[in-house]
């Protein structure tokens, strides 16, 4: 196994052989080991995970509570704030075991210089964290369940108030000078930051986050 | 307290159903000790057969454990997010393989307080080497990639520290799948090797790319093959016996299709193999290959059963997307796929003892003992035990949870 004892031989054979494995035991130690030392670096929680809450949950931020198994809940941008966004440029993320409050500062994303600064939708601490790739941003586990408050929607009331922050978005592109930037009824394009470059987007994301 | 979840079946009828594998289990566990205690003379194994049905277990579980790598590999990996719902039942199934079997070695093995010889002074020219740190350090892989899925249940993740590792084993596990495609390759691989190289056995002695024998390549293939049918088989028997729709129907035929393809490239180069041996290899040990099929229970009907009906068939099944939509198909082909490996692995272990070597010697069919059929029958309860109290207990399916909340 090791130099000195009967079986080892400095042949090249030998040393691709043991020393491969080795570097995989060592992988896989150096990777553990990675894992637990981030997981130590948490702040404790009062009350701790409840149930599951059922069903997924629109913030007037333009985040989703998404509930998982075991009482966390994954956060993430809603269809009208991903289509603002498109692909951030670069993100700022509240770190593992940090607690975050709701209606609060909990994310900044960057898309061409300007910032949206996403509020927390929920208070709690946050568990793991994701990114756009992931569709998702923070995992969070809420300090109460069931998660509810005056900001937050279930299914039914989410058609009108999204009509409404559409209505919101059109008056804001509308006061640009940009000419006709949204039809009346139209969708939203997937990736508005690109379709609307010299719109004022750091006024929208003001407005609209 | 460790609760199930809240849509299982109820307590009685769970331990209804454990309790027979339970009894079971104890039944091997039993038989295990007694080998260990006193010694493999409860078995049949003798200085003619030094592999047993042990051996062949071994071999047909860890190649049908082959789906956790494979899955964890596209998942993670190639991005196939087709395999989401699979991937939970892929892991837990992949330990029971792995741990199973490693269970099972050391009862067969013997000497458990010397187990660490074979990592402290290792033969690095025996084939066997390979497998033993192949086999350890990708248990130890699936342990790890097992654990977040504990930690998933509602009562340990009230426990903030427990839920914080747990989603940093979840980022970390791209280096756990792509460490564990390469030690399950080579584990395969080498458990092929295992028997090509035994030039004393004409029978599975095979020709040599490089340092390997062709067996090595084809162990590899029919795994990664036989896995994601290994996969549907189950998750499929899951969903009968919990009524419950467990995986979507787009996962069933992408591991369908895929197991389907491998398939066929196995059964092109197993032929292909077969071909160099029947013409080359046997005759130039001295033996012609009539010679090993003349015994009517390994006869030519084996090779053709492990080439065509439990080969080409369900290969053919599986790359035809009409054929994949017919439900009774997607429980027969994989299961023909299962049936073939299992033939294969029996063959390349027990019929390649079982014919004789030296002139003097007879024909020998092994009959296992029934302390050998009791080891047996307990590694296989410990796989129902563990799959169950997973699927009561964890989140294995996160469609199933979907489902649950529409």
């Amino acid at each position: 196994m090791l130099p000195g004892m009967y079986e080892f031989h400095f042949e090249l054979g030998h040393l691709i052989f043991l020393g491969g494995f080795m570097t995989i035991g060592a992988v896989i130690g150096a990777t553990l080991l990675i894992a637990l030392f981030r997981s130590t670096r948490i702040v404790t929680v009062p009350g701790g995970a409840k149930e599951s809450t059922e069903g997924v949950l629109h913030h007037v931020g333009h985040t989703l509570l998404r509930p998982l198994a075991g009482g966390t809940l994954k956060i993430s941008l809603d269809d009208l704030g991903t289509r603002l966004l498109g692909r951030p440029d670069r993100m700022r993320l509240p770190g593992i075991g940090q607690r975050i409050t709701e209606g609060a500062d909990a994310v900044k994303l960057w898309r061409k210089q300007a910032a949206a600064t996403i509020v927390a939708p929920v208070s709690g601490t946050v568990v793991e964290t994701g990114g756009h790739d992931d569709k998702w941003y923070l995992r969070v586990l809420p300090d109460a369940t069931p998660v509810e408050g005056e900001n937050l929607m279930g299914a039914t009331k989410v058609r009108s108030w999204l009509t409404s922050e559409i209505d919101k978005l059109q008056a804001v592109l509308s006061s640009e000078d940009l000419g006709l930037a949204m039809a009346d009824g139209g969708e939203p394009l997937p990736d508005l930051p690109s379709a609307v470059p010299d719109a004022d987007w750091q006024k929208i994301y003001s407005e609209m986050f | 307290m460790i609760e199930p979840l809240t849509n299982r079946a109820p307590t009685r009828v769970f331990l209804t159903w454990i309790g027979f594998w339970i009894a079971l289990f104890a039944i091997g566990g039993y038989f295990g000790m007694l080998c260990l205690s006193q010694g493999l003379h409860h078995t049949n194994m003798n200085n003619r057969f030094g592999f047993g049905i042990w051996i062949f277990l071994d071999l047909t579980v860890i190649a049908l454990g082959a789906g956790a790598f494979f899955s964890a590999f596209l998942l993670y990996i190639l991005k196939k997010q087709a395999l989401k719902d699979v991937i939970g039942s892929a892991v837990v199934l992949g330990f029971i393989c792995y741990s199973g079997a490693v269970v099972v070695l050391a009862i067969d093995v013997g000497q458990p307080l010397r187990a660490w010889f074979t990592f402290w002074h290792p033969n690095a020219h025996s084939m066997l080497a390979e497998v033993t740190f192949c086999l350890t350090l990708y248990l130890l892989v699936l342990a790890i990639e097992y654990v977040p899925l504990i930690l998933k249940n509602p009562s340990l993740s009230k426990n903030v520290s427990l839920l914080i590792f747990e989603g940093q084993l979840h980022k970390v596990v791209v280096v756990f799948a792509g460490v564990g495609a390469v030690l399950s390759f080579f584990h395969q691989g080498s458990l092929g090797g295992l028997y090509g190289v035994m030039n004393g056995r004409p029978f599975a002695f095979r020709e040599h790319f490089f340092i390997w024998p062709s067996t090595f390549f084809l162990f590899i293939l029919s795994a990664i093959a036989a896995g994601p049918s290994f996969l549907i088989l189950i998750n499929k028997l899951a969903s009968k016996i919990t009524k419950k729709q467990l995986v979507r129907k787009e996962a069933y035929d992408f591991l369908g299709r895929i197991s389907g393809w491998l398939l066929l490239a196995y059964v092109g180069l197993k032929s292909a193999d077969t071909i160099v041996w029947i013409n080359h290899t046997a005759p130039a040990s001295g033996y012609s290959v009539s010679e090993f099929f003349k015994e009517a229970s390994f006869g030519t009907w084996i090779l053709f059963a492990e080439i065509v009906l439990f080969g080409l068939l369900p290969a053919l099944v599986l790359i035809n997307s009409r054929l994949r939509k017919r439900p009774s198909l997607m429980i027969v082909a994989p299961m023909l796929v299962c049936i073939g490996i299992a033939i294969n692995r029996y063959v390349m272990t027990l019929q390649s003892q079982s014919l004789p070597t030296l002139p003097f010697e007879e024909f020998v069919l092994y009959t296992p003992s029934l302390v050998e059929i009791g080891v047996f029958g307990g590694m296989i309860s410990y796989g129902v035990i563990v799959f169950s109290l997973s699927y009561r207990y964890l989140p294995l399916y996160p469609g199933l949870r979907q489902k649950a909340k529409t």
